[in-house]
């Protein structure tokens, strides 16, 4: 399979009143045609400015850099917007956690997708786009997308809005979709569905898949490999399966391990102490050294490096020995 | 059980938030300037009587309107000069910049309170008594400002008292707005509710809950509202419905002083730089306010 | 002992610019019963009634019919004041819900300064005393809401819900907004507080797996109506009705082959409570919906040990 984002050492901070804040450091990993990443996290990991990177789409005080920031052979650091333009949405598709607020109010769904279309697609003629739109509509399983072609967004439901967005991420056959959140806010059944469609549209559209999530049951099921982040670097990545039945990283544990387990009730979770470091004034070391159950001195020292064995990356000195979670 | 503690997070008073303030708002030089101006506008209506070389209506008929100190003619005595009847403009100002600061802070209290309890109420309620309250205040906003002032003025006749009243009616309008927009948005949120689920009554949930969460645009509506009173007043005043003379009023001075625009245009210039400055550093000063306050707020 | 008893309770609200008196039939002919010392879970999508029950029981809405007995109390019986010091609520977003201009001791003992007279310094007093409860340190206590973090807003919330001593706590959506790891604080927090004060909760979420680890007894809303309600093992171990099914398999918690091969939804969209189906409410999704599902509403009834509504037998 050929590589379709290869990010090394990708590092973003801020400038703020207070300092420079490091909210990504080191962040490498890679993508192939037709896969799928889980990037899991809990708020404030990195998780959303890495995908805003790939996507250009940083502010303005954000300062990027990397050794490799490559989509298909075209380096994204040193783009102008034009260039930029040409790849979201046409090479890259983005879906955001809130459909309703990521639908402009003003205007119908048939104009909206339109719209990118007109963008990426100047060769389209009026009615070709129109039929475009149409398909589109019936991809991402909307019923009856004649009668819903003029409708505004705040007639929609949420779960339609989401299926309207990927609809609109998915308009020119993006090798790649961004999913940040997809179905944080929508309801239990809703989300089954739109998680059902994205691996289908992946299948049929060969697309690779970011999909961000802070909920490690969606992640489980929806990805071939997986990366967890904390305080904005990569602590543990690897196969799906692997990561999540046999986490290393004691903090890929604890996280693990504060879900409430289905099938074992009445016990206590698991919760891990402490908060996030300060990423205005982080501290010397394993970032997550304070709140591990695992530490040693030596941990606060250096911060360990990645080291890669049997298919699996791990950012730790002393790893968690598990005997796996079995179902 | 593990412990979250307040230790771990940084620790922050009430002077590093003043401080995280002025960082922001002294970024905009020119509201350090309107403040600047401000200050010292106060600092000399406090301490009139003490800073003025003479009386504010005292007479020196030997020196009729005598040119400022720097002019052919004028004199050390006199540094801003004499106007027609002999009094010594530097003190007439100085005065005059006590009532003004007067006659603004008034006219913004009484507009602040009639405005913004007018506005919490039609906020809160909505409905009918929401639509009685904008309907009126839509009757005020469908006069031109100074129009409706001279209309209230001519009603209930001129006088500093009356030209207050009328002036801070006109006022009300633009506090109702801001702070029933305000209440709009502050009252879907949670803790409102959550006040209701504990049997707040509607007076302290909009005095203790909503009204803290709109301050901040008010201090700004406020600072503004200052600037527009002594504009007003001081219009009000050059038409002969404002204050009475012999008060030392800037916008009487200039009303006064139009007949000698040619020949002494310095009684004309100055009460109007008077006003300008007045007027501009308190403009300037509420937009650094506003841009200070804003982003606070968001974040 | 029951600390709570619904009984046939229904809030309707009237649709607005419809003349015709049509109304939304919010929570529509609930009952159930609350132990002391005892969880209750409330499960549903979003639009199912669940708040609106929330703002029922706290006095919020008023009911449009039914009954409501706090212990042996009806609620048509007791002041305002009387219902506050026995029920109170603790909201989904802690930082929306904390007024972000008063102090954490403020917050805290706001219910008290209303409801009883004390003074500035019992005030302080007793916040320290709950802050400490609820694993903060008093510290905080001349703090605003921005300066705590996530976790520590909605301890904040929890110790402001118990300054009156109630006895039943609704809990709506506690601990969604909320980061894995966090919850898991808040959750240990929340059994831990049963335990000691005799809590009873009304836990309301839309998170299966959270319900299922915290709620003695489940009790699963579609439209206003009830579907399911029972122990909480019978639910999610052995679901009966097709809606409990449908949202078991969709939050992909449940190892049971047949809820993993229990048939897809036939309609995607929730129908407008504004404008409900006939017969039983499911019957437009319901995969194995039969003909007299369309035609007939069926009653809530005693199936396997828990109730249902459903004509499966």
């Amino acid at each position: 399979m050929e590589k379709l984002l290869d990010v090394k050492n990708l590092s973003i901070s801020f400038e703020t009143k207070k300092g420079i804040a490091h909210a990504v450091r080191n962040v490498s990993f890679e993508v192939y045609e037709g896969e799928t990443l889980g990037v899991v996290g809990e708020s404030g990991c990195g998780k959303s400015i890495t995908n805003l990177a790939i996507m250009g789409l940083l502010p303005e005080n954000a300062i990027v850099k990397a050794d490799r920031l490559n989509f298909k052979g075209t380096e994204l650091l040193n783009l102008n917007e034009k260039s930029w333009q040409e790849i979201r949405g046409e090479k890259i598709g983005m879906i955001f956690q809130d459909p309703m607020s990521s639908l402009n109010p003003c205007y119908t769904v048939e104009y909206q997708i339109d719209e990118v279309l007109k963008i990426h697609k100047p060769e389209l003629n009026k009615e070709q786009r129109k039929e475009k739109v149409l398909s589109l509509l019936k991809d991402v399983g909307i019923p009856a997308p004649n009668e819903r072609l003029k409708s505004y967004p705040h007639e929609l439901s949420g779960g339609m809005s989401q299926r309207v967005m990927i609809a609109m991420a998915i308009a020119c056959d993006p090798k790649l979709l961004i999913a940040d959140e997809p179905t944080t806010a929508l309801d239990v059944t809703v989300q089954g569905q739109i998680l059902d469609l994205l691996s289908k549209l992946q299948k049929t559209k060969a697309m690779a898949v970011i999909f961000v999530s802070h909920d490690l049951s969606v992640v489980r099921d929806i990805t071939d490999k997986i990366q967890v982040m904390y305080a904005g670097e990569v602590i543990e990545s690897g196969s799906t399966e692997e990561v999540i039945n046999e986490p290393r990283h004691p903090y890929t544990k604890g996280l693990l391990d504060s879900i409430p387990n289905f099938h074992k009730k009445n016990t206590e979770l698991y919760s891990i102490p402490g908060i996030v470091p300060d990423l205005l004034n982080r501290p010397n070391g394993c970032q997550f050294a304070k709140r591990c159950f695992n530490r040693s001195d030596d941990c606060e020292e250096a911060l360990p490096n990645i080291e890669q064995r049997d298919n699996r990356s791990l950012r730790c000195l002393h790893p968690v020995v598990t005997e796996g979670i079995k179902e | 059980m593990n412990d979250l503690t307040s230790e771990d997070i940084p620790k922050i008073n009430q002077l590093y938030l003043l401080k995280e303030f002025w960082s922001h708002f002294s970024e905009n030089k020119g509201a350090v300037f309107g403040l600047t101006l401000i200050i010292t506008f106060i600092f000399i209506a406090l301490f009139a009587p003490v800073l003025a070389p003479y009386g504010p209506s005292q007479i020196f008929s030997d020196s009729l309107t005598l040119p400022p100190f720097w002019s052919e003619g004028g004199s050390s005595a006199y540094l801003l000069g004499t106007d027609d009847l002999g009094r010594d403009v530097l003190s007439r100002l100085i005065h005059g910049a006590r009532v003004s600061l007067f006659v603004g802070v008034s006219i913004v209290l009484i507009s602040t309170i009639i405005g913004t309890s007018l506005g919490l109420i039609a906020g809160y309620f909505g409905g009918k008594v929401d639509s009685v309250i904008m309907r009126f205040i839509d009757i005020l906003m469908a006069y031109p400002s100074i129009l409706l002032a001279i209309i209230v003025v001519s009603v209930i006749g001129p006088g500093m008292t009356n030209a207050i009243i009328a002036v801070a009616i006109v006022n009300i309008p633009s506090f109702t707005r801001l702070v029933r927009a305000n209440v709009l948005e502050v009252k879907k949120r949670q803790f409102v509710m959550a006040a209701k689920t504990f049997g707040a009554s509607p007076v302290r949930i909009m005095l203790k809950e909503i009204l803290p969460n709109c301050m901040a645009t008010l201090i700004v509506q406020t600072t503004l509202g200052l600037s527009e009173g002594i504009l007003s007043t001081a219009a009000l005043g050059f038409l002969g419905l404002g204050v009475q003379p012999p008060t030392p009023e800037w916008g009487i001075m200039l009303s006064d002083a139009r007949p000698y625009i040619e020949s002494s245009p310095w009684l004309v210039t100055l009460p109007g730089l008077c006003i300008l400055a007045v007027v501009l550093g308190l403009n300037l000063f509420g937009d650094g306010l506003r841009d200070a306050l804003d982003p606070k707020l968001k974040r | 002992m029951s600390v709570l008893t619904v009984e046939h309770l229904k809030t309707y609200y009237p649709v607005i610019g419809n003349r015709d008196g049509d109304v939304v039939k919010a929570v529509n002919n609930l009952s159930f019963d609350l132990k002391e010392n005892q969880t209750l879970g409330i499960v549903g999508e979003s639009g199912c009634g669940k708040s609106t029950l929330a703002k029922t029981l706290m006095g919020l809405e008023s009911k449009t019919d039914g009954k409501i007995f706090f212990g042996e109390k009806d609620s048509d019986n007791i002041s305002a004041k009387e219902r506050y010091q026995y029920i109170q609520m603790v909201f989904q977003d802690p930082l929306d819900s904390l007024n972000p201009r008063k102090k954490a001791w403020e917050i805290i003992t706001d219910p008290l300064m209303i409801n009883k007279k004390v003074s500035k310094n019992e005030c302080i007093k007793k916040a320290a005393e709950l802050m400490e409860l609820v694993g903060l340190r008093s510290e905080g206590l001349h703090k605003y809401p921005h300066m705590f973090s996530g976790g520590q807003r909605q301890r904040l919330g929890i110790a402001r819900a118990l300054v009156l001593n109630p006895k039943v706590l609704i809990l709506d959506e506690p601990v969604s907004a909320l980061d894995v790891s966090i919850q898991a604080q808040i959750l240990n927090l929340l059994k831990d507080l049963q335990r000691k004060m005799k809590l009873s909760y009304i836990f309301i979420s839309h998170d299966l797996s959270v319900v299922n680890y915290i709620a003695d007894e489940t009790l699963v809303m579609y439209l206003g109506r009830v579907c399911e309600y029972g122990p909480s093992e019978l639910i999610f171990g052995k679901p009966f009705h097709p809606y409990t099914k449908t949202l078991l398999k969709s939050a992909h918690i449940s190892n049971s082959e047949e809820i993993k091969n229990f048939p897809k939804l036939l309609d995607t969209e929730l129908p407008s409570p504004l404008n409900p189906p006939s017969g039983c409410f499911f019957h437009t999704r319901c995969p194995v919906a039969k003909e007299e599902c369309s035609n007939f509403a069926p009653m809530l009834e005693e199936k396997k040990e828990r109730q249902v509504s459903c004509f499966l037998e």
